[in-house]
């Protein structure tokens, strides 16, 4: 029982702390984007370029969020059921 | 809603590229044998999340780009914050429900970042060839540049 309620602690403290992952491209976005703007105020030409390029440079930042969004979802709904099986 | 013709390009790019990624994904369930409903609607879920979140993330940043430096900045942490409670009832719906595939609904999340790094990895194969040395009148290239 107490084996138990060690795992599922564990797991649920993992997720908690795999979560943190999502705090950092809320501010790498946001980040960039100002950036943006201001590349597109100096430039107004450049806007497709700069758009474009944001856009995929923010879709790639996102991943790591949500590399850490399912690690949390897989420590939550997945991995209790599987250690509690191997104890 | 104007959408800007960079957001709908790029979209559609994503699109195509996610349900590519998809359709591989469920052969290779099917060749593992796994391969059920549940699969199938998983995969149409995490599919359909992936390019509504890209297209709301595009959207907003287009929006945006049209503001300053620090309201552009707190529109993309809001519409983050908002896109990760959407995509938190999404998984959680995939996870609980037994109409889905937990595994199936999770893996198209990460789509439409292997679909960018397809796309560079394939413009950088159509990067244009280095040019020849030019030829001299009696075959031997000219090296006196």
């Amino acid at each position: 029982m107490l084996e138990r309620a060690i795992v599922l602690a564990g797991c649920a403290i993992g997720a908690g702390l795999a979560l943190i992952a999502g705090i950092g491209p809320g501010i790498g976005e946001g980040y960039a984007v100002g950036k943006a703007c201001e590349a597109i105020g100096r430039q107004p030409e450049c806007k497709g370029d700069v758009t474009s390029t944001m856009l995929l440079g923010c879709a790639i930042a996102e991943t790591t969020g949500i590399y850490g969004f399912v690690t949390g979802l897989l420590l939550i709904f997945v991995a209790p059921g599987i250690f509690t099986n191997m104890l | 809603m104007s959408v800007n013709p960079v957001v709908k390009k790029e979209t559609i790019r994503i699109a195509i590229g996610c349900t590519a990624l998809s359709a591989v994904m469920v052969v290779i369930f099917a060749l593992c044998g796994h391969f059920d409903w549940p699969v199938l609607w998983g995969a149409l879920l995490g599919t359909a999340y992936a390019i509504v979140n890209f297209f709301l993330m595009a959207y907003t940043m287009q929006k945006s780009a049209e503001s300053t430096h620090t309201q552009a900045k707190t529109k993309i942490q809001v519409s983050y914050t908002l896109r990760t409670l959407l995509m938190l009832a999404v998984g959680v719906m995939g996870m609980v429900l037994p109409c889905f595939n937990w595994l199936a609904v999770l893996l198209p999340f990460i789509f439409p970042s292997i679909t960018i790094y397809i796309m560079h990895i394939l413009k950088i194969a159509d990067l244009p060839k280095k040019q020849d040395a030019p030829v001299e009148e009696d075959g031997r290239e000219n090296t006196n540049q």
